[in-house]
């Protein structure tokens, strides 16, 4: 059985080539876009998705994790008395300056704080790295920050607001959009250094077998409307919600992405058309024939879905290289998911057969009476 | 020369126009094309239609093969009535009728095998799987072009290629064919093929062909010539 819009695309490889190529640009354009969505979102909740409980506890003025307002530290304790919590574990966030050498230029770096006997966070270290934590003056340092804080050694001295500080091994954890490097320390050693921070947030352990909604309402009901309470998947929730509609990050990379499809919708429309008008004659002679609309629209969305194929196939391969470049070069974590993957891929093929459809009007318009 | 009239046989017949008249529309004029054509035309007869540039040749051709609709009169193709049929209806009838038009029109990335292949599927509860091997191999055979079934038309001369298109229009043995001056640009071998072609499925098959030509040599093929002079036809040639 002949496949009509196969053989166009397959024996009219140049055409067919330009085409996939122009839809290759598109989509790559839109996976980097996406992915640059992605990463910033994605590195925004690695502190989330480290948490070593079961809840968050923020002050209700923390609308997202880059606005740092304080929790009065008689909640936590309040809290710590709800019926259902095992533990609580206050996280305390500063943004300090660091230099690894006394004439070295500064640096900002974020530094987290919390008890090392019960860290609320899993950075990825080892015993006795996280062992060394509970020493004074000890700090760990994030190896995935970025490169401008110069190579650090294990034993080394730094100087964070000015005062020195050993470095006691390091943590994985990377940086965000406007976080260069992360720094871990004890809460001690970060009361010495600066004495009148309070905790940011809180991670709650709940008891085996506790009702975590049940934990909910009863913090809710103890510390009342100061502070919120989230599961760590409603916090990531909100917190994509707040950088895709409010920061507005969904808004500038959704740009982007719609611009990259927009243009291989453009391209793919542009060869179909110049391909369909070059045998316009030969497709009235279908419709003279006795071949329906349907044939002729079905065939030219056929070649428009096979480009888009060819085309997202060669796209995603470049992606994966360009992904992988950045991601180096930004810290930032560029992951092509499946989901994401495959949201692009649905959004290519509609893209393309959109373009087939529009096309393909020019076959429908055609009279084949005109061919006598 | 065989005698004919222009109403011969009105039962049964292939083609039937009464008061058939059609004018082009520019705008608020009309320019009337053909005027008042009664015409019967039968079960395999070979009917050639002639006439000068602009007498309306193409428009009734077009009219007859349900490219186009009716205006005026009363036409039947086929036992199917013209008057008021859907476009799905026109394009059943279609599917009934040979075309050969001046041009090929090939698809430049089907090979004359694929062509054959791809008109075969309008009449698809007809073939079997073995069909559409061997039926585009014998026809191609039968123009002369076998060993050349799988090679696309840009490596085919201008008359190999329209004999590709003459293919195309008889292999689903339509009883009806209506061609377009098919042999004008051919060499005499490939014109021969097509003519030959046409006789043949006049005589083993009964179908009817009406076929548009300025050539006075193939007058004597045909069983009736038409001519269309000012959109009426006039007195047989």
């Amino acid at each position: 059985m002949v496949a009509l819009g196969w053989r166009l695309v397959v024996r009219d490889a140049w055409r067919s080539v330009f085409a996939m190529a122009g839809i290759a640009v598109a989509v790559l354009i839109a996976l980097v876009e996406m992915g640059f969505m992605n990463s910033i979102l994605d590195s925004q909740l690695r502190i989330v998705e480290a948490a070593r409980g079961e809840l968050v506890v923020l002050d209700q003025r923390r609308t997202h994790l880059d606005k740092w307002d304080e929790l009065l530290p008689i909640r936590l304790h309040q809290i710590a008395t709800v019926p259902g919590v095992a533990a609580v574990m206050p996280i305390y966030q500063l943004g300090m300056n660091m230099r690894n050498a006394p004439e070295a230029p500064e640096r900002r770096v974020i530094v987290l704080a919390f008890s090392p006997d019960d860290p609320p966070l899993e950075l990825g270290w080892s015993k006795s790295t996280l062992k060394s934590l509970r020493q004074p003056d000890v700090v760990l340092f994030d190896r995935k920050s970025r490169p401008i804080y110069g190579d650090l050694s294990v034993g080394q001295d730094l100087w964070v607001d000015g005062k020195r500080v050993r470095l006691g091994g390091f943590i994985t954890l990377g940086p965000t959009i406007v976080v260069d490097g992360v720094m871990v320390t004890s809460e001690s050693t970060l009361k010495s250094l600066n004495p009148d921070t309070r905790p940011k947030m809180a991670v709650v352990r709940v008891a085996l077998g506790a009702d975590l909604d049940a934990v909910k309402q009863g913090i809710r009901a103890r510390v009342g409307d100061e502070v919120d309470v989230f599961r760590i998947g409603e916090l990531a929730d909100r917190e994509i919600t707040y950088l895709r509609q409010v920061a507005p990050i969904g808004l500038l990379f959704g740009a982007g992405m719609a611009a990259g499809l927009f243009v291989g919708l453009v391209i793919c429309y542009q060869v179909l058309y110049v391909a369909i008008r070059r045998r316009i004659e030969a497709f009235a002679t279908l419709k003279a024939m006795g071949f329906g609309n349907a044939f002729v629209i079905a065939t030219v969305v056929q070649q428009a879905v096979l480009y888009a194929l060819g085309g997202f196939l060669i796209g995603l391969g470049a992606a994966y290289f360009v992904y992988q470049e950045l991601s180096l070069r930004t810290g930032l974590p560029m992951l092509l998911t499946v989901p994401r993957i495959g949201a692009t891929a649905v959004a290519c093929m509609l893209a393309s057969m959109l373009a087939g459809l529009v096309a393909s009007r020019q076959v429908i318009q055609s009279e084949p009476a005109d061919l006598y | 020369m065989p005698e004919t009239t222009a109403n011969a046989n009105p039962n049964g017949s292939r083609i039937r126009c009464r008061n058939l008249s059609y004018a082009y529309e520019s705008g608020a004029d009309k320019l009337p094309v053909l005027s008042n054509i009664d015409l019967d035309i039968d079960a395999g007869e070979f009917i050639i239609l002639t006439g000068p540039s602009g007498s309306g040749k193409s428009t009734l051709v077009t009219l007859i093969g349900g490219l186009r609709r009716l205006q005026k009169g009363q036409l039947s193709v086929l036992g199917s009535d013209l008057g008021g049929a859907s476009e799905n209806a026109l394009g059943m009838l279609r599917r009934d009728i040979g075309f050969i038009f001046q041009d090929h029109h090939l698809f430049d990335a089907l090979t004359p095998r694929e062509t054959l292949q791809l008109a075969m599927r309008l009449k698809r509860d007809r073939y079997g799987k073995a069909d559409y091997r061997q039926r585009p191999e014998q026809w191609l055979q039968r123009i002369g072009l076998r060993q050349r079934m799988d090679a696309l038309p840009g490596k085919l001369s201008t008359g190999q290629r329209q004999r590709v298109a003459v293919a195309r229009a008889l292999v689903n043995e339509p009883s009806l064919i209506l061609a377009d001056e098919p042999t004008a640009s051919l060499d005499p071998e490939s014109a021969a093929i097509t003519l030959d072609c046409l006789r043949e499925a006049v005589r083993e098959r009964r179908a009817t062909v009406l076929m548009i030509s300025h050539d006075n040599r193939h007058f004597a093929l045909a069983d009736r010539v038409l001519t269309l002079v000012d959109g009426q036809l006039t007195q047989p040639i």
